[in-house]
């Protein structure tokens, strides 16, 4: 994350763009904004006038013109607070619709995009594009009418000023470009310091997590005092950056104060000095108050945009290099449909490799038979999984070609392939949802009773019933835990249910206790009666279900036969299988 | 035994102690809080005299024409500027002070206080739950303690302070203007109601957001394999959508808000200037009296608006206080007897199992009348189907729980009267799963020996045979790797948790087989390094592979809560029972057999 390159002009050009598809609402968020500016402005104006015409004038007060003139502050009141509402309305729709787009698109592209991706970026990253920056962004774009009105207030304020007199308005205004000036620096440096208190107390939230998690650890090596220092140290850390945050705000914030106040020291001696000589009128001495008074928020906060600025193009740069990316796996521009065929793989002189120079699979050549069975088999990183993933088309080979019925995968078009292959992973993923929803994944259209046979040929179904909700019940990470072989066999089901015309089950039985095993294995053979399938694993049991085993090694097929011939003629066959012959 | 209910009935109990306990924690800096509380008033004393100042300037100098009595406000006035400078500097770091100190005590006392509970406790409690204690309460926590009492002190001072101010200037003018108040506090109580219930649903849907985001980024292999993507993302456009109309609506309800307080703050304008203006009830009301109200206007305003924002602040603030303080209440179910005392040196590792029985709840016994000694340094392996009762048996021995009835010993001495720290040196588990720790390889693997130096390690690892393994990894023993999601597969987290205990080298070992299968290799070295783990030490494995069973030297079959077989491999093959039928079809079927 850290050394992700960053391109800021990049992302100042994906937020002006978004901003400019918004130009109508934020227009009219802009016209309100300087009506607002204009109301804001005349009731200070009206104030003044009041006290110079109406009250403070020689034989009193005059009734009528004040009356007249506090209806008037009374109803530009009311025009300045319905300007507020709308500029607010609209600055604010706008960036909440930006950052919604931006959140579509991002979501679009992640899902378009190739394994490949997935691999070299990790989740959390991706989750804090869509989280953190994107809140900096929509800061940001809400920002804008907001601080432009402020501007023009301080411009307006400013001119009002010199109107009365110059050298005052000068004095007055003069510290308020200090102030802006200060609020950047401040914002700069507190952001580090918050993020660094961020980020420790993610890492109390994982000694914490980890100390529930592995409690029995912790007490059974009697590490209790140990694991209460090692918090001792994060929390201290915490209280530490806690307190240097305090420290940047100690000698920051009392200056929004104090600065501001310089500038009515001045108006009230040189301003009230001026009042004496007769060249300011009090009235306009009490205005200049009010619109000292006015500034004090705006000026921050065009401080706090500049710095919020800076912080936005860098998360916008980040957000883009998600957006520049490209599906490396790519459908064809004539791909066409899958033509009828009941399963037959081929696999022909298949180069792949993940990192350049480093092949996992050398001209790797088999073909399996349409409604066989094969078991890929073989050590640890000989490419047995890559080759599942191959034929879906998760990656693109380098050389030689991959075959379904006699097309090459890449001429087919990329959905339906997908769908032509059923992968049972090895990690089962299930999705934060009802149980009968997980088993439709593939297929939306499913009829419960569907679902039901799909669960009944995986062995779920039976545990499924004895939920409390049964096909509703919740799994995923916030519902229901099931246990490895529970997850395992509705990932079977979901598999089962869009009726692939290749199934591939990668490991898919490997935490699954002996006795399911054997329940899995005869719906196996059910699911696998007549379709192609690819197993891989290294469990005798699931092995001994493949018409045919293939042995891989160093990413070459190594052998090929039955698992007896096998076990008779190679080597390096029963050398993989070893320990397993040993145990049993 | 503490059940779901009553859980939370302690919970509610400690809703009136946890201001007390603060209390408790806070009173020994009660000089800095009372330096804080002081300096907070004395920063809005300063913000309040300043109208003063600028009405007397007003009445005296600008009206009266007297020059001096300008300089004297001006002075006067940049006094009250530093002053309130520092005030304010002092209340903020002061505050943050008392609050991030209270934090960490808070923090420190809760999670020792983790460490004490019984390990009952953690099998009943989610751990979400008790993390949440620890971020999101402490969170909240945090924001009441930074900024919350701040603001209720400056708001209530500034309020309060106004209203007299105004009184004492001019009564009669205060009465008029103060009539503003009502609008403002109705408007700003309704707002509040309605704008937290948007909130609300705002946090519902950005969790929809974040939860859909998360799961299909998690499980982009799944949905490319099931072409979900555009699905996917017609489902994600109605969830992202959601968010965005419960984002209006919170804007929507300030759009109310705002203009109505801005009309508001120009109708208070509008009053103080006519009635100050023509005078009212027969008073005369001066010039710098009628500015001095306009400008003690926003100290109305404000207050009212932060003190609204505080409240629900405070609100979830009390409920995580409430809530910490209501885990803090419960006390560990296990405590070592009074009369505990040192186990004799060496321990010899006998350990007996006397007429014990079991039961997690009040209704389903788990263990009947267990009567089982094991020898000093004998291997013995339990075997049986899920839920017969061998990990129970294992948690006796460690005793994360107590018997209900009969004793649980080790070396004649029942374990309740054993000093904790002896039984955690002289028993050790391994746990199911290979359990890493965040930090370094070697440093997980120094959890069993703190004061172990590399070579010591690496010595182990050798006679462990892991070494090799260990020095393979990306790098060797300074490889980082945490409990979620590290780069090490389940055997080698395994062969890593095996020389964790095999380094603290106990007396008695306790190891829970894993169940899952690994890739042969990698098998194979876990075989070895646990059949050199066990050796020349009391050993009791829950075993699920028929290799760890033949190599024990003694095996009980478990069922249903009893031990129904004991004796040698040999000896209950050659019986023809339960564990010679469970043989027959382990060589037959595999070699993993847990629930046959």
């Amino acid at each position: 994350m850290t050394d992700e390159q960053l391109d800021l002009r990049a992302g100042a050009g994906l937020i002006a763009r978004e901003i400019r598809r918004q130009a109508l609402p934020l227009g009219l968020a802009m016209t309100c904004a300087v009506i607002w500016t204009v109301a804001r402005l005349a009731i200070p104006v009206l104030t003044g006038e009041t006290i110079d015409r109406a009250i403070d004038v020689p034989g009193g007060p005059k009734l009528d013109l004040l009356l007249a003139l506090v209806l008037a502050v009374v109803a530009m009141a009311a025009v300045q607070g319905a300007a507020a509402a709308f500029r607010r309305y609209f600055a604010m729709s706008t960036s909440y619709r930006v950052e919604t787009d931006l959140r579509g698109k991002l979501y679009n592209r992640v899902n378009r995009l190739s394994f490949d991706y997935y691999d070299r970026t990790a989740t959390g990253q991706l989750m804090s594009r869509g989280s953190t920056d994107l809140h900096e962004i929509q800061l940001l774009v809400v920002l804008i009418p907001i601080n432009t009105a402020f501007l023009m207030m301080g411009i307006g304020a400013f001119f009002l000023l010199v109107r009365v007199h110059v050298g005052l308005a000068v004095l007055a205004i003069g510290v308020y470009p200090i102030v802006t000036a200060i609020t950047v620096r401040f914002f700069n440096k507190l952001f580090p310091a918050t993020a660094r208190v961020q980020q420790e107390l993610g890492d109390l939230t994982n000694v914490v997590e980890e100390n529930i998690a592995g409690a029995r650890l912790v007490r059974s090596f009697g590490r209790e005092q140990h694991e209460i220092e090692r918090l001792g140290t994060v929390a201290d850390q915490i209280y530490d950056d806690s307190m240097e945050v305090a420290r940047l705000r100690t000698a920051y914030a009392p200056l929004f104060f104090l600065l501001p106040a310089l500038g009515q020291l001045a108006i009230l001696g040189y301003g009230g000095w001026l009042v004496t000589e007769g060249r300011v009128s009090i009235g306009e001495f009490v205005a200049f108050f009010q619109f000292l008074n006015m500034l004090v928020w705006p000026v921050q906060g065009l401080g706090e945009m500049v710095a919020n600025a800076q912080r936005a193009a860098t998360s916008a740069a980040r957000l883009w290099n998600v957006l520049r990316e490209e599906a490396t796996v790519r459908e064809a521009p004539h791909a066409q449909s899958l033509p009828a065929g009941a399963g037959e793989v081929e696999f022909d002189d298949v180069w792949f490799s993940y990192e350049p120079n480093r092949p996992v699979l050398r001209e790797l050549s088999m073909r399996v038979p349409a409604g066989t069975a094969i078991a890929l088999v073989g050590p640890t990183g000989c490419g047995k999984s890559t080759v599942a993933q191959l034929l879906p088309r998760f990656y693109d080979v380098e050389a030689g070609t991959i075959k379904i019925d006699g097309v090459d995968v890449r001429d087919v078009k990329l959905q339906e392939l997908r769908r032509s292959v059923g992968l049972v992973f090895e990690d089962t993923f299930l999705f934060s949802d009802t149980i009968g929803n997980n088993i439709a994944y593939g297929r939306l259209d499913a009829t419960d009773a569907e679902i039901e046979e799909a669960a009944a040929l995986a062995q779920a179904a039976e545990f499924i019933d004895k939920l409390p909700d049964g096909y509703e019940t919740v799994v995923g990470e916030q519902g229901f835990s099931l246990s490895g072989g529970q997850r395992q066999r509705i990932a079977i089901a979901r598999a089962v249910l869009t009726q692939p015309r290749v199934l591939i089950l990668d490991d898919a039985t490997s935490s699954v206790d002996a006795r399911m095993e054997e329940d899995i294995r005869g719906a196996l053979q059910r699911v696998m009666e007549g379709r192609t399938t690819i197993i891989i694993s290294h469990r005798l049991a699931t092995i001994s279900l493949a018409d045919k085993v293939v042995l891989l090694d160093e990413g070459r097929v190594a052998d090929v036969g039955t698992h007896a011939e096998l076990m008779l003629s190679s080597d390096r066959y029963r050398e993989v299988l070893g320990q397993l012959a040993v145990t049993s | 035994m503490i059940d779901r209910s009553a859980m939370t009935r302690r919970e509610q109990e400690a809703a009136v102690p946890s201001f007390s306990e603060s209390w408790k924690m806070l009173s020994p800096r009660w000089k800095v809080i009372v330096v804080a509380t002081g300096a907070i008033c004395l920063f809005a004393a300063s913000n309040l005299a300043r109208p003063i100042v600028i009405q007397q300037a007003i009445d005296k100098g600008l009206v009266g024409g007297d020059t001096d009595a300008i300089v004297v406000a001006s002075i006067l006035f940049l006094a009250l500027s530093f002053a309130g400078y520092l005030f304010q500097a002092l209340s903020i770091y002061t505050v943050t002070w008392v609050g991030q100190q209270f934090l960490r005590d808070l923090r420190m006392r809760l999670f020792t206080h983790y460490q004490r509970l019984s390990m009952s406790f953690f099998d009943k409690e989610s751990s979400g739950k008790l993390v949440a204690r620890m971020t999101a309460d402490m969170n909240a926590l945090t924001d009441v303690l930074n900024n919350g009492f701040l603001m209720v002190v400056q708001a209530l001072f500034l309020l309060i302070g106004t209203v007299i101010i105004l009184f004492v200037l001019s009564w009669q003018l205060a009465l008029i203007s103060l009539a503003v108040l009502p609008p403002l506090v109705i408007a700003t109580a309704i707002f509040r109601v309605y704008s937290s219930r948007a909130y609300e649903a705002v946090r519902d849907r950005i969790a929809d957001v974040l939860v859909q985001m998360q799961e299909t980024f998690a499980g982009m292999r799944v949905v490319q394999a099931y072409a979900r993507e555009r699905h996917n993302v017609e489902r994600f456009g109605a969830v992202n959508e959601l968010n965005y109309e419960a984002n209006l609506k919170t804007v929507r309800i300030s759009s109310m808000y705002i203009p109505f307080i801005e009309w508001l703050g120009g109708v208070g304008v509008g009053l103080i200037l006519y009635f100050g203006g023509r005078g009212i009830f027969g008073a005369e009301v001066s010039v710098g009296t009628v500015a001095a109200f306009i400008f003690y206007l926003n100290f109305i305003f404000q207050p009212i608006q932060q003190l609204s924002q505080v409240y629900d602040m405070l609100q979830s603030g009390t409920a995580a206080l409430n809530k910490v303080f209501g885990l803090l209440a419960i006390e560990p179910e296990l405590d070592a007897a009074r009369d505990a005392a040192p186990l004799a040196r060496p321990v010899r590792g006998a350990l007996e199992f006397g007429g014990v029985s079991f039961s997690y709840g009040p209704d389903a016994e788990v263990l009947h009348d267990i009567g089982i000694a094991i020898e000093p340094g004998q291997r013995v392996a339990l075997v049986g189907p899920t839920g017969a009762g061998k990990s129970t048996m294992a948690k006796l021995l460690m005793r994360f729980y107590d018997p209900t009835a009969g004793a649980v010993s080790l070396d004649g001495r029942d374990l309740r009267e054993v000093a904790a720290e002896d039984l955690r040196q002289a028993v050790i588990m391994v746990p199911q799963e290979g359990f890493l720790f965040s930090g370094t390889v070697a440093e997980n693997i120094r959890f069993g020996k703190p004061d172990a130096t590399l070579d010591e390690l690496i010595v182990a690892c050798e006679a462990l045979g892991v070494h090799e393994m260990i020095e393979s990894l990306p790098s060797g023993y300074d490889t980082r790797v945490s409990y979620r999601g590290s780069r090490l597969s389940a055997g080698e987290k395994q062969l890593v948790s095996l020389a964790r205990a095999f380094v603290a080298d106990p007396p008695v070992l306790i190891l829970d087989e894993a169940t899952s299968s690994l890739d042969p290799g990698t098998e194979a070295l876990v075989e070895e390094a646990i059949r050199r783990a066990l050796a020349g030490r009391t050993s009791v494995v829950i075993a699920h592979r028929l290799s760890t069973a033949e190599q024990a030297e003694r095996v009980l079959v478990v069922d249903e809560g009893r031990v129904i077989e004991d004796g040698s491999h040999e000896e209950l093959v050659a019986k023809d029972g339960h564990y010679a039928a469970l043989h027959q079809r382990w060589t037959e079927r595999g070699q993993s057999f847990e629930a046959v």
